[in-house]
């Protein structure tokens, strides 16, 4: 398995700038995911990676090779899509050979590898299937053993979850993972779904508007982020003026106490949102007329109804910037 | 919920059944009945049917001979066609689709321009520098690919536009394969609806064309056709029908083709 190294990528297309001195690298055998909101570059980034698009300027080194003059074709990268890419003509076992026989190997050894990607992601009974009578989980999954069938140098994944339901998503999630782990293949990963991008990776980089805001572990970039972009993108929270500061808060760290207890911001409880097992109790900040949610579990909930005054205790502060006057 | 059809739905539609079909019918009568015409009435319905018309046209060695260039001009023109427009509907696609409306109705115009100028102009450009335009029955190959652009065009532009085209170019190349490759390999079968409608309809095309052959006097199986009229009407009229037939058993042929090819694309896309 080798590293992947953007050097100073630029991307523009006409005069959008979609990666502005882009610089990542990625140890061997780990799993970065790009996380951002939709624009924000990183399926450009991806993309060149691949192959498809070419950068302004910049380097891109996989292993020791310079890769940038290379066509796609010549890259090695195993990709999987977001939209199903499998080739509609062709059974299931035929898409996982096609890079195979393009790269003609000897039929039957091509075979056997098919049989063993096959059985690898848990569809080796579809093989003589087309792609239209699978189901998206299952479609998935064969782009994966399709992928990983030829050997990659790399695995770039461009969302391959955000077309799948919510129970399959998890279900394939952990097979990426699990598949990448045991096989300690390179992997760039592609979301804008945070809870994936926590889930799934060694570490997260934060893009917003083209470039890096962070790139850390996910607890580090949930718990210590660097810049207000990435606190307000990553998880829940909330934003409060208090004096010349603006704190940014999570809902977890917002305790509800008695009105009358000391160094308490004072409100009322607007109204409670109900989230499964928890609840967010959404307070309305006397004065400032800012709201901030707490999460309390629901047999604690009794407590709070709508019009209720209380005291806000902020345990721990997120981010923290001079307010704008 | 079905709902009965209104009482004027169906006098529509019955008027356009005997609009098309009655001449069908009297133009089989014609052909295939040894009645005088005048007398082709009800009383002579069933008398002296005979296909002995269609026997005589076909056993003349000139229908042979103009059906054969036909057929050799409308294979060429179909494959010449699809090897000028599939790459034309996939670079447009993938490199450059703001120009695709401009593409669209430049393949237009050869509905507004008639044979007869495009003729004169073809064979006033190149009599020159390429005299075999105008000498060679082959010289028809290039004026019918013109005639064929509007259609060619809209058929494999629909086909084009029902894959994820760029995602399955992309899949194909990242797992190695050349551009070549991907056209023989994942495009081509996938495209195969669209590429047969584009060359039966070509085919077609030139089957029945008569305006250019006719002004650049090529020996084609219209040409033929008009000529027999002359010596022969209910043979040339049995030989008609004939056609007829064939390019309606082709068209239903392909249209079953395309529906399949577009299920399963459709079924792929819907998970």
């Amino acid at each position: 398995m080798s590293h992947i190294e953007f050097q100073s990528i630029t991307k523009t297309f006409g005069r959008t700038v979609a990666l502005d001195d882009f610089s990542l690298t990625i140890e061997s055998g780990e799993l970065v995911t790009l996380l951002g909101p939709s624009g924000c570059g990183k399926t450009t980034a991806l993309r060149i990676a691949a192959g498809f698009e070419s950068p302004n300027s910049g380097a891109l080194v996989i292993g020791s090779t310079s890769v940038l003059q290379l066509p796609a074709q010549k890259r090695n990268m195993g990709m999987v899509f977001q939209n199903y890419s499998l080739f509609p003509h062709l059974t299931v076992a035929e898409n996982v050979e096609f890079g195979l026989s393009v790269r003609r190997q000897d039929k039957l050894r091509r075979l056997e590898r098919v049989k063993e990607m096959l059985e690898l992601v848990q569809v080796g009974e579809l093989g003589a299937r087309y792609p239209h009578q699978l189901s998206g989980g299952q479609q998935q999954r064969v782009a994966l053993a399709r992928a990983l069938a030829i050997e990659p140098s790399v695995l770039l994944l461009d969302e391959p979850l955000s077309a799948l339901d919510a129970q399959v998503r998890v279900e394939v999630r952990n097979e990426i993972r699990s598949l990448q782990k045991n096989s300690n293949m390179t992997t760039l990963f592609v979301t804008h779904d945070q809870e994936e991008a926590v889930a799934i990776s060694d570490r997260i980089c934060v893009m917003g508007s083209g470039r890096i805001h962070q790139v850390d572990t996910p607890e580090n970039v949930y718990r210590q982020p660097t810049t207000d972009f990435v606190a307000s993108f990553i998880g829940l929270s909330d934003s409060i003026t208090v004096g010349q500061r603006l704190l940014r808060v999570r809902p977890e760290d917002v305790s509800l106490v008695s009105p009358d207890a000391s160094d308490s911001l004072l409100g009322y409880v607007k109204r409670v949102d109900f989230s499964g097992s928890h609840s967010y109790v959404v307070v309305m900040l006397n004065d400032r007329g800012q709201e901030i949610r707490s999460i309390i579990p629901n047999s604690h909930l009794l407590n709070f109804s709508p019009g209720d005054s209380v005291g806000v205790k902020l345990s721990q502060v997120l981010f923290e910037t001079p307010a704008l006057v | 919920m079905k709902r009965r059809p209104h009482i004027w739905e169906w006098t529509v539609i019955s008027i356009a059944l005997v609009f098309f079909f009655f001449p069908l019918l009297a133009m089989t009568r014609f052909a295939l009945q040894r009645v005088p015409m005048a007398l082709l009435g009800r009383d002579t319905l069933f008398s002296r049917w005979t296909i002995d018309g269609v026997v005589d046209i076909i056993n003349n060695d000139k229908f042979v001979s103009s059906l054969w260039l036909s057929t050799r001009l409308g294979v060429l023109t179909a494959l010449v066609l699809i090897a000028l427009m599939l790459p034309t509907v996939l670079w447009l696609h993938l490199r450059v689709p703001q120009w695709r409306m401009l593409i669209e109705t430049l393949s237009l115009l050869p509905y507004v321009v008639p044979p007869i100028a495009l003729v004169v102009g073809v064979s006033g450009a190149f009599r020159e520098s390429f005299p075999w335009i105008v000498t060679s029955n082959y010289g028809l190959v290039p004026l019918y690919v013109v005639l064929c652009l509007p259609f060619a065009f809209r058929t494999l532009d629909a086909g084009v536009g029902a894959l994820d085209l760029r995602t399955l170019v992309d899949a194909s190349s990242s797992l190695g394969a050349t551009t070549l490759t991907t056209l023989r390999k994942v495009l081509v079968p996938n495209l195969w609806g669209a590429l047969a409608s584009t060359s039966f309809l070509g085919f077609a095309v030139v089957l029945g064309e008569f305006a250019i052959s006719s002004l650049l006097l090529k020996p084609t199986l219209p040409m033929y056709m008009v000529e027999a009229q002359g010596q022969e009407p209910q043979g040339a009229m049995a030989l008609g029908l004939l056609m007829m037939m064939f390019t309606t058993g082709l068209f239903f042929g392909i249209g079953r083709l395309q529906k399949r090819s577009t299920t399963r694309l459709a079924l792929t896309e819907d998970k």
